[in-house]
């Protein structure tokens, strides 16, 4: 929860929100429609506040620190929050390689003092999803250390071209920190190098935290459960405004394309370890003609990005965003019925006679 | 073997194109398989839109509905309102498109807009089912116009939306070949086929597209062509291989360009700047 910006008054000086009144029943005694109409509002309140004239880093490569302290082992989300947390961060994952298909993911835990890489950054989905895997079974110990993982993740970000976007998430549930030395002497790093730092907290709000969040440009919430965990981690699958350090710079990216008729078999790149039998599927890198079965990758015979379209026109949404919706009551409006979905409007509908035009993306 | 019954929407291409083709032919082979659909299965149930170059329209069901009226003819009585919406829908769209004159650069049917509200519609029947198994649907898509490739932005968000409802987008396009739609279809997993005369397309339409999506898997159809996936520069607009991307906006041009025309960002370049050479006086 995020506390008041008002550092002067306490809770008790202003008066308290009558929270219940808000809620009300409809005709027939039911308190749903007037809670969703609720969570509907603040959804829509909150796309109002996107505006489209901002500037977003679209290519991301994004670190995920994971406390895997003692107090992950706590019992307050069920089972454990180490188990919720990595479920969560499953679907993260894949609806994150799935919104942004050009951006890379990494993923840090940090226990027993230390901090240690798990994935390197790499936009295949496969691989986070076996280290996700992988960590269910390590047990948390320890006491978390907030700089060595913020070292290690800066080791590898400082070194990426300016024009990308990095960030790093960082999941905490501690409330200490066992640091080597100076986290500030960090901080100046982490701020130097352009980096944007976002924490979520499972436990309660640290001052360091709040300090690193909003040095850099970051967002810092606590979750009340684990539905609110999840959306609080779901809010990082958007792209963030872009920082004002960052250039821009032409990409070079290939569009590869698949040859079904005159191929030969050949070997595919991306499972040089696991050697599947050969076979003619696959795209060719139209730099180096090396064979990879799944799009998007990064060639790693000639360094080639290579993407399809689709890909980048997944991320065109963010760019050309919808227009913002009146909402008009049906009375008003002269039409009958939907124009999206040909549904009448009456007096009996639960949706509050209101007529909206949405689409979805 | 009894399916689970499917929701077919259809988007009829109805852009004045039509006239150079049998548009006799073309409408029939459309209202026979709409009956077919419906026939088949006492579950399925069925959406039609048609597009042309001005409006995209619901035809049925249609809003003005009219009661269901009394047996003509022998036939189910839901085939005969079908046929008598779709024929109503498309005299209404006809005369509203020959009261306007035909600009030249018209060339292209609104389809991607009726494909958006095709998906509205199965959203909502999804919404609206009483039973909690999820309902199969699909789309159909007639092409007949040619393309203009002003319009990808919206098909694309049209084949994304339907990826994530799991609606495949099948294509059938008459006279030559569309890319676009043609990506589509593989995206959405759907089946793309490209009919060069109007007396083949009922016969297309009921060997390839009747099945619903479950029973597709068991047909042994030919492997789908190689897509072409590749993208448009935006200066030329030809396919390439290779392109430089815009970090910013994602704009695609085929050679180093100083200056992102879309979003007026300035590339910073390795090159080093030329120095001018110092006078010596």
């Amino acid at each position: 929860m995020q506390e008041e910006e008002d550092p002067k008054e306490y809770r008790w000086e202003s008066g308290y929100e009558k929270t219940w009144e808000t809620i009300q029943e409809d005709e027939s005694g039911r308190l749903e429609p007037s809670v969703t109409e609720i969570i509907q509002r603040t959804k829509r309140r909150k796309l109002l506040d996107r505006e489209a004239s901002v500037r977003l880093g679209i290519m991301r490569h994004v670190y995920i620190i994971l406390d895997y302290s003692q107090a992950m082992t706590e019992q307050d989300l069920k089972p454990t929050r180490q188990i919720c947390t990595l479920k969560i961060l499953e679907d993260f994952i894949k609806e994150f390689h799935d919104q942004n298909p050009i951006s890379q993911l990494g993923i840090i835990t940090t226990q027993n003092k230390v901090a240690k890489r798990n994935s390197d950054l790499s936009n295949n989905p496969q691989r986070h999803l076996d280290c996700i895997k992988k960590l269910q079974d390590v047990p948390c110990r320890g006491e978390p250390s907030l700089q060595n993982a913020l070292e290690v993740a800066l080791s590898s970000l400082r070194h990426l071209p300016p024009h990308t976007s990095r960030e790093i998430l960082i999941i905490y549930a501690a409330l200490t920190t066992c640091d080597p030395g100076e986290i500030i002497a960090t901080l100046q790093k982490v701020q130097e190098a352009n980096i944007r730092v976002s924490v979520v907290g499972l436990a309660a709000e640290l001052h360091v935290c709040k300090d690193i969040t909003k040095n850099t440009g970051g967002s810092f919430s606590v979750s009340i459960n684990d539905l609110h965990l999840k959306e609080l981690i779901n809010e990082h699958l958007e792209p963030p405004p872009a920082s004002t350090k960052m250039d821009h710079t032409l990409i070079k990216v290939g569009f590869p394309h698949q040859i079904n008729a005159d191929a030969k078999p050949a070997l595919c790149m991306c499972h040089l370890d696991d050697l599947p039998p050969l076979n003619t599927r696959g795209y060719y890198c139209p730099q180096c003609t090396a064979k990879y079965c799944d799009l998007p990758a990064e060639c790693r015979v000639c360094g080639l990005m290579l993407v399809t379209a689709p890909h980048l026109a997944r991320s065109y949404r963010h760019l050309f965003p919808l227009k913002h919706f009146n909402e008009i009551l049906a009375e008003e409006s002269s039409a009958k019925e939907c124009y999206g979905c040909q549904k009448q409007f009456t007096a009996t509908a639960a949706d509050k006679n209101v007529s909206y035009m949405f689409l979805m993306l | 073997m009894t399916e689970e019954g499917c929701l077919l929407v259809m988007v009829v291409d109805m852009h004045p194109q039509l006239a150079e083709h049998d548009a006799h032919t073309y409408l029939n082979a459309v209202v026979a398989f709409a009956n077919l659909h419906l026939a088949a299965n006492v579950r399925n149930s069925l959406g039609v839109l048609a597009a042309n170059h001005l409006e995209s329209r619901f035809l049925y069901p249609s809003c003005d509905g009219d009661g269901v009226e009394r047996q003509r003819d022998g036939r189910l009585e839901m085939l005969g309102q079908v046929d008598r919406a779709i024929e109503r829908g498309l005299k209404t769209m006809a005369v509203a498109a020959g009261a306007s004159p035909m600009h030249s650069e018209q060339s292209e049917s609104l389809l991607s807009g009726a494909m958006g509200r095709g998906l509205l519609y199965i959203k909502r029947r999804e919404t609206e089912e009483v039973l909690t198994k999820k309902l199969q649907s699909r789309l159909l898509v007639l092409k007949i116009s040619s393309d203009t490739g002003s319009q990808y932005l919206t098909y694309i968000n049209a084949y994304l939306t339907a990826q994530k409802m799991s609606t495949p987008v099948d294509v059938c396009v008459v006279g030559g070949e569309c890319g676009l739609l043609q990506q589509g279809a593989d995206i959405t997993g759907g089946t793309y086929h490209c009919v060069r005369q109007v007396t083949e397309l009922l016969q297309t339409l009921l060997l390839m597209y009747h099945c619903g999506p479950a029973t597709r898997r068991k047909m042994n159809a030919p492997p789908p062509d190689t897509v072409d996936y590749r993208a448009a520069c935006f200066c030329h607009r030809t396919l390439v291989d290779m392109a430089s991307v815009c970090s910013n906006c994602l704009s695609v041009y085929c050679k180093a360009v100083p200056l992102c025309t879309t979003c007026n960002v300035i590339f910073q370049t390795d090159r080093p700047l030329v120095r001018l050479s110092k006078k010596k006086k």
